[in-house]
């Protein structure tokens, strides 16, 4: 959200001085990190109730899932919040190269999350488990139709979190190729502070996203 | 007071930078977005009123002879669609908001102005393909998407009309993050919370159930999308799920979405009184509690649409509960409002007369709204032409005139021009009878049975049904008069003056029009607000 | 200041494994409510060293606590009718 041509010490020429002006960059970010836990929130309900309504089918249907991926791929995503945030403080300190290599390490990690995620969907598709665009649907349990809602929660919310990471990637990328060309040091700390902010967001729906359907299966 | 002190355009003013295309459209001053704004909501409108027109010529008989039934409900769902999206929730923040706020907090812009040009734009492309929904066969599901029949069973464009609500919504969100990190970080020096005026902290209250209740619209709307699509059905009973959980989705967030109309007419209306009346706004710290009480019950009472959905019986109790308790700040606020004109030096301009009307049409849009909360009562009313009165008293009498009567207003500051005022009383009382006329009858038709949504009714019912409809005729008269006398006094209107009502607050304080950012000399305030009493001593 | 991130990072892994364990060796319901218990502690963590919640003004902190608090109402009123019907 910051703005663009500005100069390295003045700031945008609605704000009186910079410190406004990342008071507002901030704070800006943090409400539409609002919008988008309300976003995923509603879904995470939805999924709340139907959980508590039919526990035992949708606990079944939860052990369908890969545990073991599902928790390689989250200590993926938390280590890449790890490098995300390592990488904000070196911008901050002026530390370029450290910058530049943890952000794409971030970058890598991100993809291989992804990659891992595209993996499970196939697994799940050859399983046919995926009752997607009319696609069979054989599951090895009782209310069968049941666990087809779990499924349609999982893509749903694999699905989302999935397209939220690619712009999260896109965000990072961005914020790579400024730290590459280094030309207004404040603005990119700017830059890193706000996009780091939204890929430690992406980070947390993560969490309650395994934790809801990968683990609770009991 | 000076009405019609001729007044001295400033050299350098917003406008004057040029009138290009590209001087409109890639701007990021938030006036000219404000007015970018300004004529898409209106096209929006007319287009909507319309087919509300449509609708009411089908029911000046009882019979179906003007529109085919099929017709018939896409008229109604693309008015409802129309006017809630693409009309009412933008209406006031998105124009005057757009155009206050910097001014009366004292900054140059809102915190980030390209976001402010890509709402607009987004609102733009969201109206498109809203367009599209209606020329590739319409919608006939009414505004509110319901399930199964959404998703299962109406075969008509209903993924063009979500995709565009979608896409809209993302404009509202972005307008609200737009105020509330403009009026936390960017109000000038002494400009306190407490010295802001009432439309600030409106705008304030509605920004904050903008960007709390549409992301949940966005993910209801998804959902429909994404089962009609992808055939990933979340809502469908076929697999254990449940359509009451769409309606709890879609009500969390469209019942907050009245506030999102509602809120903003009250902080119009409380400037209105305050400067017609000569006298500070009675209870300007109540007023704000109860704004900031209504935003927080506004999201506890979505359950009440749906007392006869199946809904349990104790959370029906919980709503209508949290529903009465609704009535008690906004009767603060009605009070407080007549208590201000209570020995006021009060002249009845254009704006004043649309405020008066206001405070009726929202008393009665009010009461009828309790009537409606209570769960035996609402068994019998739900669903009938009662509840399409209550609301519209609600969302059309009282904003849409606190909108016209705000427009009035601002209209010297934001054009540099003044309206013609006989023409402007005659509008504002046209509106005043033209509603009632229109909409009065309804209460009666619904408390006797009639339900909404259909195209025939019985014989009896037929003269309201006529006073109805020919009543919207009046009421088209009062919105067409001011959209021609206003395009009118753009050319040919008296220059205003910098002030001519004698009003306070800092959008008073500069030129009209404004200049590019909007003061000459950092403004400091040293006041409470609406300090009238001066003008007495 | 590194030294905060890191220990934070360590402190998410054991979450981790430490819920993966759960799940993974002593199976029941009863055992719920430690997973969901874990997510939040990760999620606060997060919250609070990456996303620097802790140093940041009330303000932002406000901004969180009121979103959570809002998908508060919505879950418990919908589950309110959910759970007495």
């Amino acid at each position: 959200m910051p703005t663009m041509n500005t100069m390295t010490s003045a700031p945008a020429e609605q704000f009186d001085d910079l410190d406004q002006q990342l008071r507002a960059d901030v704070m800006g970010m943090w409400v539409f990190l609002a919008t988008e836990m309300l976003l995923f929130g509603s879904l995470l309900t939805g999924f709340v109730i139907f959980r508590i309504q039919h526990a035992a089918v949708f606990a079944d249907a939860a052990s369908h899932l890969g545990l073991k991926l599902g928790s390689i791929n989250t200590a993926i995503l938390l280590t890449s919040g790890l490098t995300v945030a390592l990488s904000e403080q070196a911008v901050s300190s002026g530390r370029r190269r450290s910058a530049f290599s943890l952000l794409l390490i971030s970058i890598v990690l991100g993809v291989t999350f992804l990659c891992i995620k595209f993996y499970e969907w196939y697994i799940e598709y050859t399983e046919e488990l995926m009752p997607v665009l009319g696609l069979p649907f054989r599951f090895k349990g009782e209310h069968d139709h049941v666990a087809e809602l779990f499924f349609n929660f999982y893509y749903m919310m694999t699905g989302l979190h999935a397209v939220h990471m690619i712009a999260g990637l896109g965000v990072l990328m961005v914020i790579l190729m400024q730290i590459a060309r280094w030309s207004e040091p404040g603005r990119v700390t700017r830059q890193a502070r706000i996009g780091g902010l939204y890929w430690h967001f992406v980070d947390v729906i993560w969490v309650f996203i395994f934790t809801l359907l990968y683990l609770l299966r009991s | 007071m000076s009405t019609a002190a001729p007044g001295a355009w400033p050299r350098d003013h917003y406008l004057s930078s040029g009138w290009s295309l590209r001087a409109w459209l890639l701007t990021t001053d938030h006036k000219r977005i404000a007015w970018l704004y300004t004529a898409s909501i209106t096209f929006f409108f007319f287009l909507g009123g319309l087919a509300a027109l449509l609708v009411r010529l089908e029911l000046m008989t009882p019979v179906g002879d003007l529109l085919s039934a099929d017709f018939y409900n896409q008229m109604f769902s693309f008015h409802g669609i129309v006017m809630v999206w693409f009309f009412l929730i933008p209406s006031i923040p998105a124009t005057l908001g757009n155009f206050l706020i910097p001014i009366m907090v004292g900054a140059k812009d809102l915190a980030f102005p390209r976001l402010n040009l890509l709402s607009w734009y987004i609102y733009t492309v969201g109206g498109m393909v809203v367009l599209i929904a209606l020329l590739t066969g319409g919608v006939d599901t009414g505004w509110t998407f319901y399930v199964p029949l959404s998703t299962l069973f109406s075969n008509s464009a209903v993924v063009w009309a979500v995709a565009g609500v979608f896409v809209v919504g993302f404009s509202t969100i972005l307008t609200g993050l737009n105020f509330i990190v403009t009026i936390h970080t960017m109000r000038t020096r002494g400009l306190t919370w407490f010295r802001l005026p009432l439309f600030v902290w409106a705008n304030y209250a509605v920004s904050l159930v903008m960007v709390l209740a549409t992301p949940v619209l966005a993910m209801t709307l998804l959902l429909i999308a994404m089962e009609r699509l992808l055939g990933i059905g979340i809502f469908d009973p076929a697999l254990g799920g449940d359509p009451l959980l769409f309606q709890h989705l879609f009500w969390f967030y469209s019942h907050p979405a009245v506030y999102i109309m509602i809120l903003p007419a009250f902080g119009v209306v409380s400037e209105l009184i305050t400067c017609f009346a000569r006298k500070p706004v009675f209870g300007y710290h109540g007023m704000v509690i109860s704004l900031m009480t209504i935003t927080v019950l506004g999201f506890l009472v979505w359950g009440h649409h749906m007392f006869t959905s199946g809904l349990s019986l104790y959370a029906g109790i919980v709503f209508s509960l949290f529903s009465f308790l609704v009535a008690i700040p906004s009767a603060m606020k009605t009070f407080n409002w007549t208590a201000t004109l209570y020995k006021g030096r009060i002249t009845f301009h254009a704006p004043m007369i649309y405020a008066l009307s206001f405070i009726g049409l929202f008393t009665i849009g009010g009461l009828t709204g309790i009537i409606v909360a209570s769960l035996a009562a609402d068994v019998h009313l739900h669903d009938t032409y009662f509840v399409v009165a209550h609301f519209h008293y609600v969302m059309v009498g009282a904003a849409v005139t606190a909108y016209l009567g705000g427009l009035h207003f601002w209209w010297p500051k934001m054009t540099g021009r003044m309206y013609p005022e006989i023409w402007a009383r005659v509008a504002a009382v046209t509106l005043f009878i033209g509603f009632n006329l229109t909409f009065f009858p309804q209460f009666l038709l619904g408390y006797l049975g009639m339900p909404r949504r259909y195209q025939t009714y019985p014989e009896d019912f037929q003269i309201l049904n006529v006073m109805s409809s020919l009543g919207a005729g009046v009421l088209a008269v009062g919105y067409l008069l001011p959209m021609l006398y206003l395009l009118w006094s753009l050319r040919w209107g008296a220059k205003a003056p910098g002030n001519p009502w004698g009003a306070k607050g800092l959008e008073w304080e500069t030129s009209s029009p404004p200049p590019a950012h909007n003061f000459h000399q950092p403004k400091r305030v040293t006041e409470p607000p609406y300090a009238y009493h001066e003008y007495d001593d | 200041m590194s030294k905060a991130l890191l220990f934070a990072w360590v402190g998410l892994l054991l979450l981790l494994a430490g819920s993966v364990l759960i799940t993974a060796l002593v199976p029941g319901p009863a055992y719920i409510g430690l997973n969901i218990g874990f997510a939040v502690l990760m999620a606060a963590l997060i919250f609070t060293v990456f996303m620097k919640l802790r140093s940041a003004d009330g303000l932002l902190r406000l901004f969180a606590v009121g979103a959570l608090m809002w998908l508060g109402f919505f879950l418990l009123f919908s589950l309110a009718d959910f759970l007495t019907r």
